[in-house]
C-alpha cells in the first residue's frame, strides 16, 4: 500500500513537434496541500489537463491509489474523485447556483421532474460552510468572481472529489477574499481532501501548502517541503536557466521620445500607467498574464479608450479612438492571436500583405493585381518569408513564417511606432531568431517597438528597456543592463499591491 | 408593502412587453372603440394560435442556439398528408391524424436534430434544405392539387373550430401547450439542459451532459409542435394545398424575439412568448381595422421587431456595464 493518493511518472504530453510536458513527476500525499509553481508556459496548465483526462499523455503511468489509470474524458476522472477548479471559472452564467452545482447530476422526483427543494436544500449545506453570503437561487452571473470561485469548489465536493485541482484561484481576489479562500482550503485538507494548488504567489504557498513542486520549460525541476527552501532558491528553481545565444545583437541607436504615456487609467483594467517609447528603442512591456499589458497596448491602438491620462505622439496630445486613427498616427498593433486576428486565413499572402493599404493599388479606379504582386514580393524578400508561392492560403506556413506575413503587412503601412503582443508566441526556437532579426533591424531603422512578452529571457535578449506590470499597475521600470530575472519576478509577484487591493 | 409589490413588477423582465402591449390596446380602443368587440377578439386569437404553437417549438430550438427554418414547411407537409388521409378515409376519428401529423412532424424533427446534433451541421443551412425537402414532399403527395371545404369532415374541423367557454379549442390547445411548455423548460431535466447547452457549451461537456440529444430532442419537439400545427392549420381553414404557411418560420422567430429569446441561445421564458403572441396578434388586428393602413402591416411589424431589439441591446449594454463595475473591484 502506497501513502500517495495520486502519482505522475515520466509523464510526456507533445502537441505536433511541441513538448509540452516532458517527464513530468509528481506525489500527492492524502490530505495534503501541494503547490504547483513555475512560469508563464512552464507547463503547468498541460500539467493538470493530463491528470483530468482532457489530454492523454503519449508515455508515462498515472497512478490512483497505487493503480495505473488512464482516463479518456475528464469524465472518468470525476468518477475516480478527481476534481478540478479551472482560472477561468468555467459556468453556466445565467443559470441559478443551484443548478450550477447539480447541472449534469440533478436530483429528481419520481415523476422526473426537478426536485427544486431537495437540490436548494442541498446546495445550501454544501454552501453553508464556504459562505453565508451566497443566495442560492440567484442566478451565477450576479455573483462576485470570489463567489463564482466556491459555487465550483461547492460542485467539486457535491460531486465527493478527493482531490482536488486549484489553477491559480487566488488570481483575481483581493486580498480578504483570499484570507477567506485559505481558511476554506485549510477546512478541506481537514476533511481529507488532497488538493493540488497551482499559483505564482509565494504568499499563497507559504500559507496553504506543506510541500511545492516547480516546473521549468515543460519539465520536472523537483518538490520540496515548504518550510525547508527558501524564498531564493525557489525562485532560481522556477526561472534558473542561462541565457545562450539565442538572440542576435543589436545595431540600433536609441533617438529621441516618440510616444509618451502619461497616469492612464481604464476602470477594471488598468491604472495609472506611464512609460514611454523612444526611437529605435526596444521597450518590454511584461508581467505576468492578466496584469494589464494587453490592454494598456489595445488602448494604444485605439481598440479600447482609457478613462483618463495623456497620450502624446511627438509630444503632441492625441485622442486614439479607433485602430484606424492609429493605424494614421503611424501606430500599428502585432495581434497577439495571429491566426484570428493577424492574418486572413481564406485570401493568399499576398493579398494578406496588402490589404490594409488596398486604395494605393488601385489606378482610375481598377485594382492592379500586378502592382500589388510586386510590391508583396518586395516585401515578403525584405523579412525573407519561405513560401513556396505567395498566392498560397497563410496556412500552408509554418508558424513563424505566418508571424513574418503579419510583420510585412504592418511594414506595408507607413509605421512609426510597433506594438508586438507576444511576438514569438507558438513560435519553435528557430525560427524565432529571425523573428529577432526583423525587430532589431526594424528598430534600427528608426521604428519605436513596444514588445508585450510573458517569456523572461526573451525580454532580457530582446529589450534595452523593461517596464513590468502587476494587477493594472506599473511596478517597476528599469534599463536592461539593470535586469535581472529575479528583479523581473518581483516586481511582477508585487507584494505592495496586494495592500493596496486588498482595502 | 405597496411600494415592495411594485418593484416586483417593474423587475419583472418582461415588464416593457407588457407595458407596449397595453399602450396597443388603450391605442386601439381609442381610435377603433367600435370595432372591439369580444367577438374579434376571440376569432383575433383563433387566427393567431397557429403563431402560437409554432414560436413555442421555436423557442426550443433557439433556446439551444440554433434555429429551425423549416417550420412553414413542417406544417404545410404534416397538413397536406393529415388532411388528404382524413378525406380519403372519413369514417376513421379525427384524433387519430391529430396523432399522425404529430408523429410525421417528429420525424421531420428528429431529421433536423440528427443532422445539427450529430453531424454536426450548422442549424441555419440543414434546416434550409429541410425547408425545400418537405415542402417538395408536400407538393409530391399531394400532386399539387388543393382540398376544399366540403371535403372536410366536421369531426377534423373541430379541432380548431370546436369552441368550449366560448373560446376556440384551437386557441385552448395554444394555452395549453404553452403551460405544457413552462412545466417542460422549468422543471424538467431535459428542460433545463435546453438552457444549459445554450447558456455554454463547453461547461455543460464539463458537466457531463450529451449535447447532441439535447439538440436533437429540442428540434423533434419543435417538429412535433409543427405537425400538430399543421392538422390544425387545415382544420381552421378547411382548406390543404403544399404551398400553405410559407414564411410562417419567419413569424415564429419575430414573436420569439420580441418575447425576449436570445437568439445566440440560453436565455428566454415562456410568459415572453405569450405576451409577445398577443401583441403581435393585437398589432396585426389593429392595422387591419384602419382603412388604408394595412398595406402598411409588413413594414410595421418589422419596425417593431427592430425597436424591441434595440431596446434588448440597450438593456443588456447597460446590465454588462453594472455588472463590469461591480466586479471591476480589481484596481
Amino acid at each position: 500500500m502506497t501513502n500517495y493518493i495520486l502519482q505522475l511518472k515520466d509523464v510526456v504530453k507533445k502537441f505536433g513537434g511541441v513538448i509540452a510536458l516532458d517527464g513530468a513527476q509528481f506525489q500527492l500525499k492524502k490530505g495534503e496541500v501541494h503547490a504547483l509553481m513555475g512560469e508563464n508556459g512552464a507547463g503547468k496548465s498541460t500539467f493538470i489537463k493530463v491528470i483530468t483526462g482532457i489530454h492523454k499523455p503519449d508515455s508515462g503511468t498515472i497512478l490512483l491509489d497505487g493503480k495505473s489509470v488512464s482516463f479518456k474524458s475528464p469524465l472518468d476522472s470525476e468518477k475516480l474523485g478527481i476534481a478540478a477548479i479551472y482560472q477561468h471559472v468555467t459556468a453556466f452564467p445565467d443559470l441559478s447556483v443551484v443548478e450550477n452545482i447539480f447541472m449534469g447530476r440533478e436530483i429528481t422526483t419520481k415523476f422526473h421532474t426537478y426536485d427544486w427543494k431537495a437540490m436548494r436544500k442541498r446546495a445550501k449545506e454544501i454552501i453553508a460552510p464556504l459562505s453565508d453570503r451566497i443566495d442560492v437561487s440567484k442566478p451565477m452571473n450576479t455573483l462576485s468572481v470570489a463567489q463564482q470561485q466556491l459555487v465550483e469548489i461547492a460542485k467539486a465536493l457535491s460531486r465527493e472529489a478527493r482531490i482536488l485541482i486549484m489553477d491559480e484561484p487566488t488570481a483575481s481576489l483581493t486580498k480578504h477574499e483570499c484570507e477567506e479562500l485559505y481558511k476554506i482550503v485549510d477546512r478541506l485538507r481537514a476533511q481529507g481532501v488532497s488538493i493540488i494548488f497551482i499559483t505564482h504567489k509565494f504568499e499563497d504557498m507559504y500559507r496553504v501548502a506543506t510541500r511545492v513542486t516547480v516546473l521549468r520549460d515543460s519539465k520536472y525541476i523537483g518538490t520540496w517541503d515548504v518550510d525547508k527552501i527558501s524564498n531564493h532558491d525557489l525562485i532560481t528553481a522556477m526561472v534558473g536557466r542561462e541565457l545562450d545565444q539565442m538572440y542576435p545583437d543589436k545595431t540600433s541607436t536609441i533617438g529621441e521620445v516618440v510616444l509618451e504615456v502619461k497616469n492612464i487609467s481604464k476602470e477594471g483594467y488598468y491604472k495609472n500607467v506611464s512609460f514611454n517609447a523612444k526611437k529605435g528603442e526596444i521597450l518590454a512591456l511584461t508581467g505576468l498574464v492578466g496584469a494589464g499589458r494587453t490592454e494598456v497596448c489595445q488602448s494604444l491602438f485605439g481598440i479600447l479608450t482609457p478613462d483618463s491620462g495623456e497620450i502624446l505622439l511627438d509630444k503632441k496630445l492625441i485622442n486614439i479612438k479607433s485602430p484606424i486613427d492609429a493605424l494614421k498616427m503611424g501606430i500599428g498593433l502585432l495581434p497577439e492571436d495571429r491566426q484570428v486576428q493577424g492574418l486572413i486565413n481564406e485570401l493568399p499572402i499576398y493579398q494578406n500583405v496588402t490589404a490594409p493599404v488596398l486604395n494605393r493599388f488601385i489606378k482610375k479606379g481598377v485594382l492592379s493585381v500586378d502592382d500589388e504582386m510586386n510590391k508583396s514580393i518586395e516585401l515578403c524578400e525584405k523579412i525573407q518569408l519561405k513560401a513556396k508561392n505567395i498566392e498560397e492560403t497563410p496556412a500552408s506556413l509554418s508558424g513563424g513564417n505566418q508571424q513574418k506575413v503579419v510583420f510585412a503587412k504592418l511594414l506595408n503601412c507607413d509605421l512609426r511606432i510597433l506594438i508586438l503582443d507576444e511576438p514569438t508566441k507558438g513560435i519553435d526556437v528557430g525560427a524565432k531568431y529571425s523573428i529577432y532579426e526583423i525587430m532589431n533591424e526594424l528598430a534600427s531603422k528608426g521604428y519605436a517597438i513596444i514588445m508585450v512578452s510573458s517569456e523572461m529571457p526573451e525580454v532580457l535578449g530582446m529589450a534595452d528597456r523593461i517596464v513590468v506590470m502587476s494587477s493594472g499597475r506599473v511596478t517597476d521600470s528599469f534599463s536592461t543592463k539593470e535586469a535581472t530575472q529575479e528583479r523581473i519576478l518581483e516586481a511582477s509577484l508585487n507584494k505592495k499591491l496586494f495592500e493596496v487591493r486588498g482595502e | 408593502m405597496a411600494e415592495n409589490i411594485f418593484r416586483k413588477i417593474t423587475q419583472y423582465r418582461n415588464f416593457g412587453l407588457l407595458v407596449g402591449m397595453i399602450i396597443l390596446i388603450i391605442l386601439g380602443l381609442i381610435i377603433t372603440p367600435a370595432m372591439f368587440t369580444m367577438d374579434s377578439i376571440i376569432s383575433m386569437l383563433r387566427n393567431n394560435s397557429i403563431y402560437a404553437i409554432l414560436a413555442i417549438g421555436m423557442m426550443f430550438v433557439l433556446l439551444t442556439g440554433g434555429i429551425d427554418l423549416s417550420v412553414g414547411s413542417t406544417l404545410a407537409l404534416t397538413g397536406v398528408v393529415s388532411s388528404l388521409l382524413m378525406s380519403t378515409n372519413p369514417g376513421i376519428p379525427a384524433v387519430i391524424w391529430v396523432l399522425v401529423s404529430i408523429l410525421i412532424g417528429a420525424l421531420c424533427g428528429f431529421v433536423n436534430g440528427f443532422l445539427i446534433g450529430k453531424l454536426n451541421m450548422i442549424p441555419m443551412i440543414s434546416t434550409l434544405g429541410t425547408m425545400y425537402a418537405f415542402r417538395g414532399l408536400a407538393f409530391l403527395i399531394s400532386g399539387g392539387s388543393w382540398l376544399f371545404p366540403h371535403l372536410f369532415t366536421p369531426g377534423y374541423t373541430w379541432y380548431s373550430g370546436g369552441n368550449f367557454l366560448g373560446i376556440y379549442n384551437i386557441t385552448w390547445i395554444a394555452i395549453i401547450l404553452f403551460i405544457l411548455a413552462a412545466i417542460f423548460l422549468s422543471i424538467t431535466k431535459p428542460g433545463r439542459r435546453i438552457y444549459a447547452i445554450g447558456t455554454s457549451s463547453e461547461s455543460s461537456k464539463v458537466s457531463g451532459i450529451n449535447e447532441g440529444n439535447v439538440k436533437i430532442l429540442s428540434y423533434t419537439l419543435c417538429g412535433a409542435l409543427s405537425g400538430l400545427a399543421g392538422m390544425l392549420y387545415t382544420a381552421n381553414h378547411a382548406i390543404s394545398f403544399y404551398g400553405m404557411a410559407e414564411g410562417f418560420e419567419m413569424q415564429a422567430i419575430a414573436i420569439c424575439i420580441l418575447g425576449g429569446v436570445s437568439i445566440v441561445g440560453g436565455k428566454g421564458r415562456i410568459d415572453g412568448i405569450v405576451i409577445s403572441t398577443v401583441m403581435m396578434a393585437f398589432i396585426s388586428y389593429f392595422i387591419s381595422l384602419l382603412p388604408g393602413l394595412s398595406v402598411w402591416q409588413d413594414a410595421i411589424q418589422g419596425g417593431i421587431i427592430i425597436i424591441a431589439v434595440v431596446i434588448n441591446i440597450i438593456t443588456l449594454k447597460m446590465a454588462d456595464k453594472r455588472t463590469l463595475k461591480e466586479k471591476g473591484a480589481l484596481i
